[in-house]
């Protein structure tokens, strides 16, 4: 397994538009856990600007969901909010942040807390080619 | 019109008579009288209810979220409505959203630190979180009495930042 240090950047994608805010900032519920409490995230690290993007497409292409930006931060919030953060792998870089705890609203505040570090980054306008 | 109380449709001032028209007029007039008096239970933004509806369409179907999120029932749906018929007049309404476990979530913002969730199933109860500046206050509870007044108080809260 390869180590994640916290200084490492992770990208969640939002592929549902309700969880951007009109300000362009990521709504808490990106960041809720799902009922296996293993919230999915790619790492950064090692993979150029262009490539995070074609993560992020491919995610969009398996859920069939359009992919309408990306929520980046470091790995160091969830860690100072005592979450884990590990990789998971395929597909490459891959990390899932776990170890929720059981109460709800305990979920609810740390989504909030990680919502308000994160950046939203909205995607690429893609040239077009006539 | 006395809020809350149920609106008293004037059907003598409607069209008579039985044609289709007059029914789709009468009709139509009694769903705007019904969408008024959403409005006014709110005191603000008659398309809130309209965008409960249409975040109930979207997360109807397991899986709404890409990721196996569980689809939000009509029961949630009917305590949403509940709750946002239930907040007192000048309140701003808040923008809603879903989580993947099935909930819908109310949400009140001012800025990324100052903001609450609320969460709202198929049970009565409630789970809300509120991050305010450096303080953080979460827990759960029903919206009446002494937990509906510490939610509005939280919500004034954050909306005064």
């Amino acid at each position: 397994m390869v180590a994640i240090l916290s200084e490492e950047l992770l990208a969640r994608f939002v592929l549902y538009a309700r969880w951007i805010r009109a300000d362009k900032t990521v709504r808490s519920d990106a960041f809720f856990p799902p009922p296996d409490g293993e919230l999915s995230v790619t790492r950064h690290v090692g993979l150029t600007d262009l490539e995070i993007w074609q993560a992020g497409q491919a995610v969009s292409v398996e859920r069939t969901l359009p992919l309408l930006g990306r929520a980046d931060f470091s790995a160091r919030v969830p860690r100072d909010l005592n979450l884990d953060v590990a990789a998971k792998e395929p597909p490459r870089n891959h990390a899932v942040v776990r170890g929720w705890p059981v109460e709800k609203s305990e979920k609810m505040i740390l989504a909030q807390k990680i919502a308000a570090k994160a950046s939203f980054v909205p995607p690429p306008i893609l040239s077009h080619h006539e | 019109m006395m809020l809350g109380m149920p609106v008293a449709y004037p059907f003598e001032m409607t069209t008579s008579g039985g044609s289709e028209a007059a029914v789709f007029v009468d009709r139509r007039y009694c769903e705007e009288l019904d969408r008024m008096q959403e409005a006014l239970a709110v005191g603000m933004r008659p398309d809130v209810f309209d965008e409960l509806f249409a975040v109930a369409e979207e997360t109807s179907a397991a899986g709404w979220d890409g990721e196996g999120a569980q689809p939000v029932l009509d029961e949630a749906v009917r305590h949403a409505k509940k709750i946002l018929k239930a907040l007192p007049w000048g309140t701003k309404a808040p923008t809603i959203g879903g989580i993947p476990d099935g909930s819908l979530t109310l949400e009140w913002y001012s800025s990324p630190t100052r903001v609450l969730s609320i969460c709202v199933g198929t049970e009565e109860e409630l789970h809300f979180a509120a991050l305010i500046g450096s303080t953080t206050i979460h827990g759960k509870d029903y919206f009446v009495g002494e937990g509906k007044r510490a939610i509005l108080g939280l919500i004034d809260r954050v909306e005064r930042g």
